[in-house]
């Protein structure tokens, strides 16, 4: 019976391991334009301790990164 | 209304940019576009340091014929709204303050092939501009820049051997960030 149960959840625990992160797309929406460099309601995208981030264009036309926006400050561009 | 510090301009012969699409992936934010229906262009930001996001601009050239591409980093509008802003420049280097926080743009070109940028600013916009480029067919071809946000010198001198490193082999960063996510 556990081998069995172990068998069906084996492919489940594999594919988790083999999921690459281009599998998630869009899970969060960090599109956002901010409407002046104090607006703190921004949707950024931040990593590895940052005190800043960065958003996707809502202006699909954008070939640019929204940001940098710092933390607690608004957006520095 | 606050945009994008590096906007990017492209465009290949009398073509320009198509079909873009924005994408944020675990760890990754992401654009794609479309020069010619053989030559395509994505743009990738990683966080490469808790002060310095590394971005990627790859042309993917599927024809056997070499694509000349005309590329420019500006500012656009937004320097306007946000005000007065000192800057400095030099080669490959633009560096802005605001009155927010002081934010640093460093431009390098792939080590093997190195087409001079020109930087040109004042107080409510820059520009840099790159030299015409040429994809080779069947190939591609990558620039890297970073953004730094420091908030005083001392900051900035800890960083700058981060960026150097970060430019010596940039693709493993975009590996080990996979990696991580």
């Amino acid at each position: 019976m556990q081998l069995a149960r172990f068998s069906l959840l084996l492919p489940l625990l594999l594919s988790c391991v083999n999921a690459a992160l281009w599998d998630w797309p869009n899970v969060l929406n960090v599109r956002n334009q901010p409407s002046s460099q104090g607006d703190l309601s921004v949707n950024a995208h931040t990593d590895l301790g940052a005190w800043h981030g960065f958003a996707l264009p809502t202006n699909p036309s954008s070939f640019g990164f929204v940001g940098p926006f710092v933390h607690g400050a608004g957006n520095v561009s | 209304m606050a945009q994008s510090l590096s906007n990017v301009n492209i465009s290949s012969g009398s073509a320009t940019l198509s079909g873009q699409t924005a994408t944020f992936f675990p760890g990754v934010l992401q654009l794609d576009g479309r020069l010619t229906p053989t030559l395509s262009v994505q743009q990738q930001l990683v966080l490469a340091s808790s002060r310095t996001a590394l971005i990627r601009i790859r042309f993917t050239n599927t024809d056997a014929q070499d694509a000349p591409v005309s590329m420019s980093f500006g500012s656009g509008a937004l320097l306007q709204a946000g005000g007065a802003f000192a800057y400095a420049t030099s080669e490959r280097r633009l560096e802005l303050a605001s009155p927010l926080a002081r934010a640093k743009c460093e431009l390098l070109f792939s080590p093997d092939d190195s087409p001079k940028v020109e930087i040109s600013a004042d107080k409510r916009r820059y520009t840099a501009q790159f030299q015409p480029l040429t994809v080779p067919g069947n190939d591609a071809w990558t620039v890297y820049f970073t953004i730094s946000v420091v908030f005083n010198d001392t900051e900035w001198e800890k960083e700058q051997p981060e960026i150097d490193r970060m430019f010596f082999r940039p693709d493993s960063l975009f590996d080990s960030n996979e990696d991580r996510w």
